[in-house]
């Protein structure tokens, strides 16, 4: 369970920083938006990181298998990079309808894939990488 | 062990799911031609043919359509089993379950009952075929998560509704089985509304809510054995129709506690919510939630007064929460789809969700749906005011159709656009 609750509580503090930036722009606060918004990108995408470069390629090697959901994981992590921008834009322009529309998306997209990692990738990673999952969790920690 | 899980592939083709939401629109209008053509005074009794048709109409043409379009979603993406062809199965089963539906609700309005076998056998042969295909499916996931014991235990509930259909048909035809034919046919009812369609509706809640809203999760015991008790509850209850009665009244007031419970909880779970902007999807739970448990109070209001206006306030109400619910998911579940499958095609200039339904146009379908709620019990008083929820519930199908057509069109004029 070590990978699992590391990774998930990576997945909440991602996801409080966007509810505050999400909440500033309600407010029509744009400077703290982007404030929040930049913390929130830089964490989530450290997290990606940490994904495609320890924890994938550890699950891949001890598995055989990358074209499974490790495929499929990334994927996902691209598309989500591509509503970035999208999101910095809406906010370099004050354009509240625009970053909800494109915060929807991204909460969606970023939330279901949060939720197939956390219920089947994390707990497949717990099962297959136990022997080296604390060495796993704190090379992922100092990142 | 890894052969199930995610992949790409897992993603079942949008029109497998479009098929099943686009026919929503055309049975809600429908259904509201069919209120307009009733006489007012058939419409207080549930036991009259032309209101059995409606009543399948909703339940089948609307409701059906949506649990099983979301149950075709739900398999792969949510419960990590794939299918094989699923546009085969989809394309058949949506065709089978559309003549099928149409023939019921013709065979019961214009009593033309010969029409009843063919109805049943394409209706039993698809819903059938539906739960023996994916509880093959679901019964051989290793990680059962909560959602995935949901959609298991209402597929149950759907087999159970199913045999009582051919039980109360096989009533109809003056077979004797043993149960009163009213007890045969509120039996039937309960297993359809709650063992399916709101074990269903708890099931894609315990994962949606969580995830659309970013809401903390439910409590465990509600999302690992609420689905599970409700339906041991009717399984135990049918028996006492026999037994006794007063047995039959207790286990309702369990069933309706298990239900309140639910909405409370949801409805908390939505005020948690980290985003702060409740949009037209929030208010459509809050509002069916809140009419459930209106519906629950009303029926246990009538084991000390009894009068017919409570059970048809109850019964409307409860009707109110399902379609609720079913306009709330479509709302996120196609434009997300749309923006999904595009995106996966590699379209440059992907519109987002808000662009794909605009928050106006469903802003307005809530005014209505609010409306519709109005007119609903103003019916109940002043059976006239029927005229005007039919055209209320009218101009919700067109509004709902649009919105739908809508996404439909902006996603077949982009997909071949795609650089993928």
């Amino acid at each position: 369970m070590e990978i699992s609750n590391f990774m998930r509580d990576e997945h909440r503090r991602c996801d409080d920083a966007f509810a505050k930036a999400e909440q500033a722009v309600n407010r029509g606060d744009f400077t703290e938006a982007l404030k929040y918004f930049e913390e929130f990108m830089i964490d989530t995408l450290k997290h990606f990181d940490k994904e495609e470069e320890i924890l994938f390629p550890a699950f891949e090697e001890v598995t055989g298998n990358t074209e499974g959901p490790t495929r499929v994981m990334r994927y996902e992590h691209n598309q989500a990079r591509g509503l970035f921008e999208e999101l910095k834009k809406a906010i370099d322009q004050s354009d509240k309808a625009r970053f909800f529309s494109v915060a929807d998306t991204l909460m969606i997209l970023l939330q279901q894939h949060n939720m197939k990692e956390e219920q089947m990738l994390y707990a497949m990673c717990d099962r297959v990488l136990a022997p080296q999952a604390h060495q796993l969790v704190e090379r992922m920690r100092t990142h | 062990m890894f052969s199930q899980g995610l992949s790409l592939d897992q993603a079942p083709p949008f029109s497998v799911i479009l098929r099943f939401f686009l026919t929503i629109p055309l049975f809600m209008f429908l259904v509201s031609l069919a209120i307009f053509g009733m006489d007012l005074h058939g419409l207080a009794y549930w036991d009259s043919p032309k209101m059995v048709a409606i009543v399948h109409l909703l339940l089948l043409g609307v409701v059906g359509m949506a649990m099983v379009g979301a149950l075709f979603q739900m398999l792969p993406v949510l419960a990590g089993a794939s299918m094989k062809e699923p546009l085969f199965h989809a394309r058949w089963i949506h065709l089978v379950m559309f003549i099928g539906t149409l023939l019921l609700t013709m065979a019961f309005y214009f009593e033309k009952f010969e029409l009843l076998h063919p109805a049943m056998a394409l209706l039993l042969g698809s819903l059938s075929f539906i739960v023996v295909l994916m509880l093959f499916k679901l019964l051989s996931i290793d990680n059962k998560t909560p959602s995935v014991i949901g959609m298991i235990i209402s597929l149950n509930g759907l087999g159970f509704g199913l045999l009582f259909a051919v039980l109360v048909t096989l009533t109809f035809m003056g077979v004797d089985v043993g149960f009163l034919p009213s007890d045969l046919r509120t039996i039937h009812m309960h297993f359809m509304l709650f063992g399916w369609i709101t074990v269903l509706i708890m099931a894609v809640a315990f994962q949606v809510i969580e995830m659309f809203y970013v809401t903390p999760s439910y409590p465990y015991i509600i999302r690992k054995w609420f689905p599970l008790i409700l339906l041991t509850l009717l399984v135990v209850q049918f028996p006492f129709y026999i037994i006794s009665e007063s047995m039959v009244h207790i286990f309702d007031m369990l069933i309706g506690m298990v239900l309140f419970t639910f909405a409370v909880v949801t409805l908390r779970r939505l005020s948690q919510r980290k985003r702060p902007v409740a949009d037209t999807t929030v208010w459509l739970w809050r509002t069916g939630l809140f009419a459930l448990m209106v519906a629950v109070v009303l029926v246990a209001v009538m084991t000390v007064v009894d009068h017919p206006l409570l059970l048809d306030s109850a019964a409307l109400l409860f009707g109110y929460f399902i379609i609720s619910i079913v306009f709330a998911m479509s709302y996120k579940i196609v434009p997300f789809l749309v923006w999904f499958h595009l995106n996966a095609k590699g379209v440059l200039e992907c519109p987002m969700m808000g662009d794909i339904i605009p928050s106006q146009y469903t802003q307005w379908h809530l005014w209505l749906h609010w409306l519709l709620l109005v007119s609903l019990f103003g019916a109940l008083l002043f059976p006239l005011l029927w005229k005007v929820t039919a055209l209320i519930f009218l101009m919700e199908s067109l509004l709902y159709g649009r919105n739908l057509f809508g996404a439909t069109k902006i996603y077949y004029t982009l997909k071949d656009k795609g650089m993928l």
